[in-house]
């Protein structure tokens, strides 16, 4: 946690941000090989844009996260449905609920209508079908109805814990909250709240709390701790039921709300009260330019960079900036020491014109906060999504080419946050849009019903969503045909391997001739005129000599 | 060119999409696959001009727009991919599954459209599903979520098969029971048959003792040879077999009586039970076919051999034949009571016949069986025609006699003499003055008083069936006297529905004149039209002192060549007057015998009830009938009151 103090960055340039930042949390399995040496005489052969960039981090012109970042934008940004990975869902009702572990990043949990939760392995299918075409994901396990511990009516939030795929927390209508162990798949414990739950969720970054966040039917935002079992907090400030509910993930106290009455309030739970209420028309122009430029505007005239329809003095704003600093313990970063006296007095009993700000017009359905914590995504009935910058708590006016967005319900929005993408269901499609233009990447259309809840797993760039059309539908950037004939014992590959999917393993007789279809680049000809027997591709797989190979592949297709 | 060869493909499918029949016109359908085979924009094309049609708001189109999709699907990947990329849309368009998007009118393509588009989506993703997964969604979406009810062709199939396999399996068990059962009891009836058959024999032995001494000895070759003529080698052989036989008679009842005991036995038990015992063995399937080989070898001796018996006890005891024989006969009698005559005779003969060749056999004559065969055929051939001959001129007759009721004047039926007419028979004093007792009617006269009066009685018509073959593969069964509302005129047809007289040559001949009348008149027409502008345009050009004028009227003029061929374009019989006459005469007469169009569907059919609606609703009508009962009233109230108004 002291590493993601460096937010000091956030004036920078984008793209050099991005690549340090994604370097902190970049899993150390997924990294891309950078020992290409072997690999350069395929990309001579074909000078492709890729191969070029193979060849500059090389010889260390790019550096390894920015050009591993590259891929993963790339690959975000050619995402379509899937023939090859199948989810079947066992789900009776909509899907209401996905998300991939974020330890692993392979198990997806997903809660859906008919009070069913279930778990599916996302990386490694149970079978094949088709001759090898589809690979099924089979639910590893389901808890539905039927389950001594199952919950009555319909599970509108699965969550995992954050720290290990150990557990995990489900909320549902029938106003309970449980947390299950997922080795026993039994409820290990309950928490009875006043209404339906909508929404739950754990911080990613508590290292000295265990407290689910639950929005409920009720007014009031409840803290469950799991370790006494008990409601630690009860924060009063929405004036409607609380529909989404999500974490800082900039700070471990630090809790967003969007509530049924259309404010998004900020609360720090080791205080009182909420600290901070997003308002619609306190807005800024895209993103705010690097602190020492707008320090220097702000020295010369109050409000040069600021628009015209921002009505809040430049005083108040900086000290709402300061607290949200203050709060989040980032203020060594900030330049700017805030006046304490003026932070206390604003912050318990909120000026009531403040308090009484909206984000949206009618409720707030969908909250999203940016994996660096400097910007919030929040969609509402009144079918808009905004996108905020957490520091200043300005509308940043990015006009998002929403249709319609479904309003009944909580929706699941997801980020992307190399490529800059923000997936939201939208009816019966999911879209992509880009940060900063808002403009529409992506249109996913395969549900034949609304849509309610899509995840974007960044480790395998993949975007899984779940619609009331009772399917789980995965997205993924379509190379080659994963096929795999006659592959016995497929455990033994590495991940890496199976997450790429994309080898073609065919069993002819004693050789295993590893190839890939559809595929126009070097690697092909290395992998059709290399036959090895069994053992010694295995030992290929075992030495990674193969898994480099693969790597290459999963980089450049 | 590109965009000339798209504009093709868009109007082949817009002229097939153009129709009210329930399926695409093949031609057009070839013709669309071919104009899209070999170019990909083309295809492209074809993709989006389907969807856009899949829109319009009528089912026939979306109907045909779905065939003509379907028929590319199967065939082109490109096409495939195009389809599969909107396949929501097309879905919620044929199979209109979404409330707000109900399949529009006409109701009855609407519903043949939704049962379709469910059977090609089944056939789609059983096909091509695993390649889409847009398309098992589809599939799903449609079976888990909506319940739609699929065909399910392949599980149907399946099934059968699992059915035929299972029947076939039970008769294989029920035939290895029973050939278990022939196995075990084998011996047994082994030993039942040759205790008949001795019985008999031993009967027959007993019975042919007796005349021993009558027997005459057989004729050899020599003797046959003497018989030069055929009729007297018959003759011979008959009181030759006549010789061999055995007649029952009051000493030897007793064995006769145990040899038809017996014998009924063997033909009625033993002969039917080895029947069916080789039948089974035939047709049952054994691992080991040694066994079964060998009691088949066996029965088939047995069969053989009771043949051989039997026909031995025929031979010697004719009673026996005689009485099985009629037997038959009677039953043959009670089946055939409506048959004709002529059959029966020639059942008889046939059944002579057959019986021949036992007669040389029997007799010893194996060497020429034919020449008596021949012979007989041919006494019998000439008996039938003679008795053909006078057939003919029984029904040669029969065809001209007047069909008359009895009656008295029957009495006098052909008579040419005169009747006296105050002949009595009885002598009676009259008293009304003289008698001429030799007055006579003259037979004239009388021919003249007996004509009959004949009421008019309607001949009772059996009206035949329609018979034209109907979609279910059936013959319309109505009977309608000339002609068939849904079919046209009644005409005789064969089996398989079709008219057996074609009829073309009639309409052919009745057209002729009409066509060439009709082609003569467009082509004076379009002559007209033609010298007309000619002369126009000559006048037009001759005028050239204002060139402005002259411009203006070129305008005017090509305005009017648009407007003209908008005119002619209009009708759809003038557009192509001059280039093909034949073409526009079938086009109009089409045009005139199907007056459906893709509008006229939409439109609700007028039934007798709305037609009398509109009779009896409109207001005048309703106005009179209100206006009759309350004068009615007034008239009632007028008479039950005269003295009130």
């Amino acid at each position: 946690m002291v590493l993601r103090v460096g937010h000091s960055t956030m004036w920078a340039p984008s793209h050099i941000q991005n690549h340090r930042f994604r370097g902190l949390d970049f899993p150390t399995k997924d990294v891309i090989p950078t020992d290409l040496v072997g690999e350069v005489r395929y990309a001579r052969r074909r000078p492709r844009r890729m191969w070029k960039e193979v060849e500059k981090r090389e010889s260390g012109k790019i550096p390894p996260f920015s050009f591993s970042s590259r891929v993963r934008s790339r690959r975000a940004a050619s995402l379509q449905l899937s023939n090859a990975k199948d989810i079947v869902s066992p789900h009776k009702g909509s899907v209401n609920s996905l998300q991939v572990d974020s330890t692993e990043g392979r198990y997806l949990l997903s809660g859906a209508s008919d009070a069913s939760v279930a778990v599916f392995d996302a990386q490694k299918p149970q079978d094949y079908e088709g001759g090898g075409l589809m690979a099924k994901h089979r639910p590893v396990f389901v808890v539905d109805k039927q389950h001594p511990h199952g919950h009555k009516y319909a599970v509108s939030s699965a969550t995992w814990y954050p720290i290990d795929t150990g557990l995990f927390v489900t909320g549902s209508y029938d106003h309970l909250i449980k947390v299950w162990d997922t080795n026993t798949t039994q409820a290990v414990m309950n928490f009875k709240m006043p209404g339906k739950v909508y929404s739950t969720s754990m911080s990613s970054l508590a290292t000295s709390h265990m407290l689910i966040a639950a929005g409920t039917e009720d007014v009031q935002v409840r803290l469950c701790d799991v370790a006494s079992g008990a409601f630690s907090h009860t924060l009063s400030g929405h004036r409607d039921g609380v529909m989404t509910v999500q974490w800082s993930t900039s700070s471990e106290w630090v809790l967003l709300t969007g509530g049924c009455d259309g404010a998004i309030r900020f609360w720090d739970i080791r205080r009182a009260g909420c600290f901070h209420v997003l308002d619609q028309s306190h807005s800024q122009l895209g993103r705010r330019p690097p602190f020492l430029e707008l320090s220097a505007v702000a020295k010369v005239s109050t409000s040069r960079s600021s628009i015209s329809g921002r009505n809040m003095s430049v005083k108040s704003s900086a000290s709402l900036r300061k607290s949200v600093h203050g709060n989040g313990a980032k203020h060594l970063s900030s330049g700017k020491v805030p006046a304490k006296g003026m932070k206390q007095r604003l912050h318990p009993g909120m000026m009531s014109s403040q308090d009484r700000a909206t984000a949206h017009y009618g409720a707030v359905t969908g909250l999203r906060a940016s994996e660096d914590g400097m910007y919030l995504f929040s969609a509402g009935s009144d079918s808009r999504l905004r996108l905020w910058d957490i520091e200043s708590g300005c509308n940043t006016l990015v006009n998002f080419e929403t249709v319609r967005l479904q309003a009944s319900k909580p929706i699941q929005m997801s980020l992307a946050q190399e490529s800059a993408l923000v997936f939201i269901p939208c009816m019966t499609a999911v879209k992509g849009f880009d940060w900063w233009t808002g403009k529409t990447c992506h249109t996913f259309r395969g549900h034949y019903e609304y849509v309610n809840c899509c995840w974007y797993s960044s480790q395998d760039q993949e975007l899984y969503t779940g619609g009331n059309d009772r399917q789980i539908l995965v997205w993924m950037k379509m190379l080659l045909e994963m096929k795999i004939l006659g592959a016995t014992d497929i455990s033994h590959m590495s991940s890496y391997f199976f997450k790429c999917q994309r080898v073609l393993v065919q069993h002819t007789g004693k050789y295993w001739v590893p190839y890939v279809s559809r595929f126009s680049c070097g690697i092909k000809d290395l992998c059709m005129n290399t036959y090895l027997t069994k053992e010694s591709f295995e030992d290929q797989i075992l030495q990674t000599s193969w898994e480099k190979a693969f790597g290459l592949m999963a980089v450049g297709l | 060119m590109e965009a000339e060869e798209g504009g093709r493909v868009r109007e082949l499918i817009e002229k097939a999409t153009d129709t009210t029949d329930p399926g695409v016109d093949p031609r057009l359908l070839k013709a669309i696959k071919a104009e899209v085979r070999y170019s990909d924009p083309e295809l492209r094309l074809a993709a989006q001009t389907l969807m856009s049609l899949m829109k319009r708001n009528h089912s026939q189109v979306r109907y045909i727009s779905l065939l003509i999709i379907d028929e590319l699907f199967m065939r082109s990947k490109l096409f495939r991919d195009l389809i599969v990329e909107n396949l929501d849309q097309l879905l919620i368009l044929s199979i209109g599954f979404r409330r707000n998007m109900p399949l529009p009118a006409p109701k009855a393509v609407a519903s043949r459209l939704h049962s379709t588009a469910i059977e090609f989506l089944e056939k789609w993703s059983t096909t091509f599903g695993v390649h889409y997964r847009k398309l098992r969604l589809g599939f799903d979406y449609c079976k888990n979520n909506l319940r739609l009810q699929f065909p399910d062709v392949q599980g149907n199939a399946a099934r059968v098969r699992q059915e035929r396999r299972e029947r076939e399996m039970r008769t294989r068990e029920i035939l290895l029971r029973k050939f278990e059962g022939l196995k075990a009891n084998f011996s047994t009836m082994k030993e039942e048959v040759r205790s008949t058959v001795n019985e008999i024999e031993e009967c027959l032995t007993i019975a042919r003792a007796k005349e021993e001494a009558e027997v005459q000895p057989l004729p050899n070759d020599e003797d046959l040879a003497d018989f030069q003529s055929r009729e007297l080698l018959q003759l011979r052989l008959a009181s030759l077999k006549e010789g061999k036989r055995v007649h029952e008679n009051t000493e030897n009842k007793v064995i006769f009586d145990a040899l038809r005991e017996s014998y009924r036995l063997l033909v009625s038990k033993h002969l039917a039970s080895v029947q069916e015992w080789i039948a089974v063995a035939v047709r049952v399937d054994l691992t080991d076919n040694h066994l079964r080989n060998s009691i088949m070898k066996e029965l088939i001796d047995i069969q053989n051999n009771i043949r051989m018996v039997k026909k031995n006890c025929e031979e010697i005891v004719p009673s026996l034949e005689s009485s099985a024989g009629h037997i038959d006969d009677e039953e043959e009698d009670i089946w055939e009571v409506g048959k004709i005559e002529a059959v029966d005779r020639a059942s008889v003969a046939s059944r002579e016949q057959a019986e021949e060749p036992s007669i040389p056999s029997m007799s010893g004559v194996k060497d020429d069986p034919t020449p008596p065969n021949i012979e007989k055929s041919s006494i019998n051939g000439t008996l039938i025609e003679s008795a053909d001959v006078k057939d003919s001129l029984r029904d040669k007759l029969l065809a001209e006699a007047p069909v008359v009721n009895w009656g008295p004047h029957l009495n006098s039926w052909g008579s040419t003499s005169d009747v006296l007419a105050n002949h009595r028979g009885l002598e009676l004093e009259s008293h009304w003055g003289r008698v001429d007792y030799d007055a006579v009617i003259p037979a004239q006269k009388i021919a003249e008083l007996n004509v009959q009066a004949t009421l008019y009685k309607e001949e009772r018509v059996t009206s035949k069936p329609c018979n034209a073959p109907l979609k279910n593969g059936g013959l319309c069964q109505r009977r309608d006297l000339r002609v068939c509302p849904f079919h046209g005129t009644i005409v005789p047809r064969d089996s398989c529905g079709n008219p057996i007289y074609p009829e073309s040559m009639e309409i052919d001949q009745s057209r002729p004149p009409e066509i060439d009348l009709v082609k003569q008149l467009a082509e004076q027409a379009v002559k007209n039209v033609r010298t007309h502008d000619h002369e126009e345009l000559e006048r037009r050009i001759n005028d050239k002192k204002l060139l402005k004028r002259a411009k203006l009227a070129r305008v005017r003029e090509h305005n009017e060549a648009v407007l003209r061929e908008a005119a002619l374009a209009s009708t759809s019989a003038s557009a192509a007057v001059g280039a093909d006459p034949d073409i526009s005469i079938s086009e109009r007469v089409s045009a005139r015998n199907k007056k459906e169009t893709l509008a006229s569907m939409l439109r609700k059919k007028e039934t007798a009830k709305d037609r009398l609606g509109q009779r009896l609703l409109n207001a005048r009508a309703t106005e009179a009938s209100v206006s009759q009962l309350t004068s009615d009233a007034d008239a009632c109230y007028r008479e039950a009151f005269p003295n009130q108004w």
